[in-house]
């Protein structure tokens, strides 16, 4: 999966669940502090992600180091490198 | 000047607190004795709206003027969420105004003043960073189901500005789950009464509620698109009434 690709399944997600409008989906923005989202939208967000990616990622613990987009993007593409289990 | 008018209005607060401890502890014993636990934090939380009210009222005037406006006296709304907007310490004794039985959602640093941290306590004020998710969701929801409304400030931590923070949703998974009006509160003028420091400034602050959201009209929304759709609303109507003012 190319890096593009994952940017785009990640913000769609986003439009999905929390209709962010794609304009506010940039790397450098703070998923909480810019985009508004708080630990219970994490898990609302995880779920999702899960069912997009088909990977099982809940007791990951290194979703707590995830706070920009850019961490996002990076994160689900060294998941795809990883090759972590579907759910 | 500053200095002087937080001398005073901090020591003309405590004074009238010292003063009625007494009288609060006694009519305290007398409700807990005479009434069943229901009545005993029914008048409680009326007690503290009423100690609100004489310091927001009467002991800062005239340095310090309040006025508040209900744009929807008549609607029937309790029990409800109120949610309110953050700028100052002073907020939660602006809830006073509010003629109903309220809970407030505080953060731990209230239960540590003397003598009002143990009346919250008492009343059953709710702080939340001391509680578990669930442990949150259970005892609100069982206190909205008899019929107590709840006071909430969702940015979490006072802003000292007229800017607002981002919303966290907790409350707005319960409004959900519950199905309960949510009545937005704007306050505006307290930005620097008092400042971070407990600083006291002169000033007005005016507190306006705004009609109710019924479930209706939020049921077919998730927590994080209701919880943006009220920020909206009161920054919105804060703007306008900072234009106003």
């Amino acid at each position: 999966m190319k890096e593009q690709e994952i940017i785009d399944i990640v913000n769609d997600v986003f439009e999905e669940s929390f209709e962010i409008e794609k304009e506010e989906l940039q790397a450098d923005k703070n998923i909480f502090a810019d985009l508004g989202l708080d630990s219970l939208d994490i898990v609302d967000l995880v779920v999702a992600l899960q069912k997009k990616f088909n990977v099982k990622i809940r007791n990951d613990e290194r979703i707590r180091n995830i706070s920009t987009m850019g961490d996002l993007y990076d994160y689900v593409a060294l998941l795809k490198k990883e090759g972590v289990k579907p759910v | 000047m500053k200095y002087f008018l937080s001398i005073y209005i901090y020591s003309i607060v405590i004074m009238f607190t010292v003063l009625i401890a007494p009288f609060s502890i006694l009519y305290l014993i007398f409700l807990k004795i005479l009434f069943s636990k229901r009545t005993f934090l029914k008048r409680l939380r009326r007690f503290i709206s009423w100690y609100g009210i004489i310091i927001v009222r009467i002991l800062i005037f005239p340095f310090i003027k309040t006025k508040f406006t209900d744009t929807a006296k008549k609607e029937k709304i309790a029990p409800c969420i109120f949610v309110c907007n953050h700028r100052s310490s002073s907020d939660p004794f602006l809830l006073s105004f509010l003629p109903y039985e309220i809970i407030q959602i505080v953060s731990d640093w209230p239960f540590r003043i003397p003598v009002l941290g143990v009346m919250a306590k008492l009343a059953g004020y709710i702080s939340i960073k001391e509680m578990k998710h669930d442990d949150f969701f259970a005892t609100a929801e069982e206190l909205l189901r008899q019929g107590v409304s709840l006071g909430a400030f969702p940015e979490g931590t006072r802003s000292g500005s007229n800017k607002m923070g981002q919303f966290h949703g907790a409350i707005f998974r319960v409004a959900l789950k519950v199905k309960c009006p949510i009545v937005p509160l704007c306050v505006i003028g307290n930005e620097n009464i008092p400042t971070r420091d407990f600083i006291l400034n002169s000033g007005t602050v005016k507190m306006k509620k705004l009609p109710a959201i019924y479930y209706d009209k939020y049921k077919d929304t998730t927590p994080f698109k209701l919880k943006n759709y009220v920020r909206n609303i009161i920054i919105e109507e804060t703007a306008r009434m900072e234009n106003e003012a």
